[in-house]
């Protein structure tokens, strides 16, 4: 884990229930100046939660937040210098695009003068100024979050925080917005953290995501350590698609990390993680299994040998998933075990000449098996 | 066939029935008939507003009515106390529907159902249990008293029982309200003044006016309460023209009760054109 130089915002040990159901539990995470972090996990995983503790609507059971070092837990969400755009925008409706972004300026009487320049500048931002004189019903839904984006904006806070921000945006407009969001966070510099369920827009947006699961944090690293070096099953399966294999044990000899498999007899593992290392240390039973990305699954003409350094498999083609450039094949093992594979333009010139059912050989690159413990409660 | 005719009926297919349509029309007629009857009889000149011949068109009853000092101060007593009413009911009505809203508190639900009793409870009921109230009190000696003060003990009865509605409304808007608005004021600093001032109660804005308009109906019209809680020196509007009606019918009563009318109505349409901004969130 690359830790950030300038922690601005840290994240000790929060936890949070209501009643029975532990929303947020013992979550630590420190989050840079000027970075956009995502926080990541399946529905009612106690992202909004946690985002709402660091807003201070929320008060936590125990743990502490600090921003820039000193403790904001018991300091009162109107006097925390972090503002939040909510899921349902939370635009008042019976103000107008220009009263609502005053708003908190006026909270805090700011001159008047000064509220106006501060009001256009924000609103020129969000591209909104033509807008300025209308109520937010005569708003699209993509014009109403620009004015949320302003409003919180227009206070300089020291983080902002969005809560499924693209959620309700349609397809289209929310790969705009997407883009949108990112270059405004370059331009105000404002560090952003923003909660999702949606890897992809996750993985588009973020510098740094924690993926969250029932409330603990699984996970904390950049996209791509995310893809290519998951911690568990749950985060390998949650960031993108994964194949599992069964693995029957796992030994270590001479530092060297061997995974014995049905499937492909005994697998030495490349890239070991600290927590896998830990957990083979550790006297803890483990699950372990075999993760391999789809894209790792090379599609092969029937007659190819494998080397030393792969190991080849072979099932029926299944369904094939058109998705423009790459499209991706499902393949039918005989213990009735399907798998995903990516398929090149190239490859798919081949396949078409094939019919569902017929055979398919695939190739796998031996250093590209990850070994993944069994997440425990997943 | 039959139902393939069904099928395809517009919304307002049924007013093309000519069954409905009579119904549609009778039902007008026999709502509205005696409203009309009676403003067109506000104008006859003839001695009886009873009287179902027309004699001719006269303004003289209105003239008349204005004259009568009784009736202008029942008039003015029943606005007073209206207006009087509204204003408490609202401010009760509010507090109470945040009250219920907002918080929690041991016997919520005991509390809930004792604010709306007087919406159940029979008005003779009411009007019987407050006479005997005021009386222990001393209070229905309060006609005695110089106007204003001789007509506390009626406006104290009418936001008994006017309050609770307003209350109704102003809770069933709270329903509507988005607690994410509430926080998004907070979290732009807002202190909880402020929030219910620039926020909550914009919202409320609509259940208030609505709310208002019935405490003032309400109380305007209330005969059998007011009945039991005015002294004997105090009269309003509808005891006063009940007495009036028990020696003779004339049209002077046609013509203060078309003047009751008028105001009724521009007070409804102020309080619709009020209530037209749109609900967005
Ligand atoms: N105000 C609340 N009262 C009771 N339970 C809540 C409340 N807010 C959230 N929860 C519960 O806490 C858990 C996490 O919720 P939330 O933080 O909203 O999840 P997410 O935003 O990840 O979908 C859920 O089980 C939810 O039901
Ligand atoms: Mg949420």
């Amino acid at each position: 884990m690359n830790a950030q130089p300038d922690v601005l915002l840290d994240i000790k040990n929060l936890t949070k229930r209501f009643s029975k159901v532990v929303a947020v539990d013992d979550v630590s995470l420190q989050v840079g100046s000027g970075e956009i972090f995502a926080l990541l996990g399946p529905s009612g995983c106690g992202k909004s939660t946690l985002l709402r503790m660091i807003a201070g609507l929320e008060l936590p059971d125990s743990g502490d937040i600090l921003l820039d070092d000193s403790s904001i837990a018991k300091i009162p969400a109107n006097k925390r210098p972090i503002n939040m755009v909510f899921q349902s925008y939370a635009v008042f409706p019976h103000m107008t695009v220009e009263n609502n972004v005053a708003y908190g300026l006026k909270a805090k009487r700011v001159a008047a003068s000064e509220i106006r320049q501060q009001v256009e500048q924000a609103l020129s931002q969000v591209h909104l100024l033509d807008q300025r004189d209308r109520k937010p019903h005569q708003l699209s839904g993509g014009q109403r979050q620009r004015v949320a984006l302003a409003r919180a904006l227009v206070m300089q806070p020291r983080i902002l925080l969005l809560d499924e921000p693209l959620s309700a945006l349609d397809a289209k407009l929310r790969d705009q917005m997407r883009l949108e969001l990112v270059k405004l966070q370059e331009t105000v510099g404002v560090t952003f953290i923003i909660v999702t369920h949606d890897q992809n827009e996750a993985m588009a947006m973020a510098d740094r995501i924690a993926v969250l699961d029932q409330g603990r944090v699984r996970q904390i690293a950049s996209p791509e350590e995310l893809y290519h070096q998951p911690l568990d099953t749950f985060v390998a399966d949650f960031i993108g698609k994964i194949n599992l294999f069964d693995v029957r044990k796992v030994t270590v000899e001479d530092n060297r990390v061997l995974a014995e498999t049905d499937d492909f007899g005994v697998i030495e593992i490349q890239h070991v993680t600290d927590r896998t290392s830990e957990l083979l240390n550790s006297v803890q039973a483990v699950v372990w299994k075999l993760g391999l990305r789809p894209e790792k699954l090379q599609l092969v003409a029937n007659d190819l040998q494998p080397t030393e350094d792969t190991v080849s498999l072979s099932g029926e083609l299944g369904d094939i998933a058109f998705q423009g450039v790459n499209s991706e094949v499902e393949i039918r093992l005989p213990d009735d075990k399907s798998l995903a594979a990516v398929a090149t333009a190239d490859d798919m010139q081949q396949l078409r000449q094939l019919q569902s059912g017929s055979m398919v050989n695939c190739v796998i690159k031996r250093r590209d098996f990850l070994l993944l413990p069994e997440s425990a409660d997943s | 066939m039959l139902f393939s005719r069904n099928s395809k009926a517009a919304p307002f297919d049924y007013a093309r029935k000519w069954q409905l349509k009579l119904v549609f029309l009778l039902t007008t007629v026999f709502l509205y008939a005696p409203i009309i009857v009676l403003i067109i009889f506000s104008f006859n000149n003839s001695r009886r507003g009873g009287n179902v011949v027309w004699r001719g068109f006269t303004t003289k009853y209105y003239e008349k009515a204005f004259a009568n000092s009784q009736l202008v101060e029942a008039f003015i007593n029943s606005l007073t106390i209206a207006v009087v009413t509204t204003i408490l009911s609202v401010i009760l009505g509010t507090m109470t529907a945040i009250l219920l809203w907002r918080f929690r508190f041991p016997f919520k639900p005991a509390v809930e159902g004792v604010v709306s009793l007087p919406i159940v409870i029979p008005e003779i009921c009411m009007g019987v249990s407050l006479a005997m109230f005021f009386s222990q009190m001393g209070w229905l000696a309060t006609g005695d008293l110089v106007w204003p003060f001789n007509l506390v003990n009626i406006t104290v009865a009418h936001t008994t029982f006017a309050f609770p509605f307003t209350a109704m409304v102003i809770r069933t808007r709270l329903q509507s309200f988005n607690k994410e608005l509430e926080e998004a004021a907070i979290d732009l600093g807002a202190s909880t003044r402020m929030v219910y001032r620039d926020i909550i109660l914009p919202h409320l804005k609509p259940g208030i006016v609505a709310g208002a308009l019935l405490a003032f109906t309400l109380s305007l019209d209330d005969f059998v309460i007011t009945f039991f809680t005015s002294g004997p020196n105090t009269v309003t509007f509808p005891v006063k023209v009940y007495s009036m009606v028990r020696f003779s019918v004339t049209p002077e009563i046609n013509a203060a009760s078309t003047i009751l009318i008028i105001i009724t109505l521009v007070l409804t349409a102020l309080a619709v054109r009020m209530q037209r901004e749109p609900v967005a969130s």
